[in-house]
């Protein structure tokens, strides 16, 4: 899946993944790569900024450790960021569910 | 720690396209993490370290796309050199040339004893040169908030006075009045520069100071009745004395801070949408 599916939604993915435990960058791509049976495939590198952003907005907090001589930044969920998870799963389960509303009413085009 | 040179160069071009940042060291240290950890499991795995290498760095990004994702998600509330800020050097130092023409302009028109046609050309060619300089300034005002991503409370207040003080010179004898306001306004802005750490100390310092000396100035030279009394009551040299001694700091100070902000390389260069290159 094309990274520009996923604007809009990274927020939503890296929450829940950094939700199922404290994991570093390199964790929370293979987790997002794993749960999504590796549909979602973008740059890796890309993923810092939305990190550095959702912390800087309170919703994840890290601690930096060395692991085999190097500084290694772990994210973790704060209090701010399960509620805010909370709401946006919340949120993605409406419209999900308000799509196939729509979608599941409408009978398919035939194809010939 | 093993050494891959595919890996540190990447690391090395990473680190000078995100030198704007305070926080590099972090950023290089994690996206390090990431590139070794990966790296890791495939020669594990069994890859070959060269082939290991060039795909953990396909699967990272090009340095340009991973820096401009930073800058794409961050330019609210992140220090980020933008194509915006690198203009307002350039308008620093256009600023710094008028704010020198306005200072000379007045000096000479009171100096030279000109004949009545030519004083007034001056006077129009001063007040001009002092309306674009103080309207520059705000540029700059503006681009050294941007390229600190705020300057907090401090900063804004400063900004606002800076504003009110380029309004007040379009009656531009009304000296005190806009002197008092820029000298207010850039001090504040200088200040909250200064406490962010990024820009150069001597010209954010000159900036600061540049007004806040000038008006110094006209009061004692206005206390100590300086030079000749004409029919208002007024000594009209102590003015545009005071407001060169002003540019005589300030031009240096908008020099140092433009050559600061231009040449630094954007951050929002054109460039593919970080998540659409995936």
């Amino acid at each position: 899946m094309r990274g520009q599916s996923l604007k809009g939604h990274l927020d939503l993915l890296l929450l829940s993944v950094v939700a199922g435990g404290p994991k570093h960058g390199y964790a929370v791509m293979e987790a997002l790569r794993s749960a999504s049976g590796e549909a979602f495939d973008l740059p890796e590198g890309t993923i810092y900024p939305a990190l550095n952003r959702l912390e800087r907005e309170g919703l994840l907090g890290s601690d930096w450790s060395v692991v085999q001589g190097r500084r290694r930044r772990t994210y973790h969920l704060t209090g701010r960021g399960r509620e805010a998870l909370a709401e946006q799963r919340s949120g993605w389960e409406e419209f999900v569910a308000a799509v196939n509303r729509v979608v599941g009413g409408v009978p398919w085009p035939a194809t010939s | 720690m093993a050494s891959y040179q595919l890996i540190d160069d990447y690391l090395a071009g990473l680190r000078r396209r995100m030198a704007w940042r305070a926080d590099v060291d972090d950023v290089i240290a994690e996206a390090e993490d990431h590139l070794r950890s990966a790296l890791e499991l495939r020669i594990a795995a069994g890859e070959a370290a060269g082939a290991a290498q060039q795909a953990v760095l396909a699967r990272f990004g090009d340095p340009t796309t991973v820096a401009t994702a930073f800058a794409a998600t961050g330019t609210g509330g992140l220090a980020v050199p933008t194509r915006f800020t690198k203009r307002a050097g350039l308008a620093a130092m256009v600023a710094a040339g008028l704010w020198t023409a306005f200072a000379v302009l007045w000096l000479t028109d009171e100096l030279a004893g000109l004949s009545e046609r030519i004083d007034q050309s001056l006077a129009l060619l001063a007040m001009a040169s002092l309306v674009g300089a103080a309207a520059l300034t705000v540029v700059v005002v503006v681009g050294l908030n941007r390229r600190h991503g705020g300057l907090g409370p401090m900063g804004t207040i400063g900004s606002v006075l800076v504003g009110l003080g380029v309004l007040a010179t379009v009656p531009f004898w009304f000296v005190m009045g806009w002197g008092v306001l820029l000298a207010a306004g850039m001090l504040l802005v200088a200040l909250a520069v200064h406490a962010r750490g990024l820009a150069p100390t001597a010209a954010t310092a000159a900036f600061g100071a540049a007004w806040t000396v000038g008006v110094s100035t006209w009061s004692v030279l206005r206390v100590l009745e300086v030079g000749t009394r004409d029919e208002w009551g007024d000594y009209p040299i102590v003015s545009p004395t005071a407001i060169t001694v002003g540019v005589v700091i300030l031009a240096p100070g908008l020099v140092g801070l433009g050559r600061w902000l231009s040449g630094e390389t954007p951050a929002d260069l054109d460039s593919p949408e970080p998540l659409a290159a995936a």
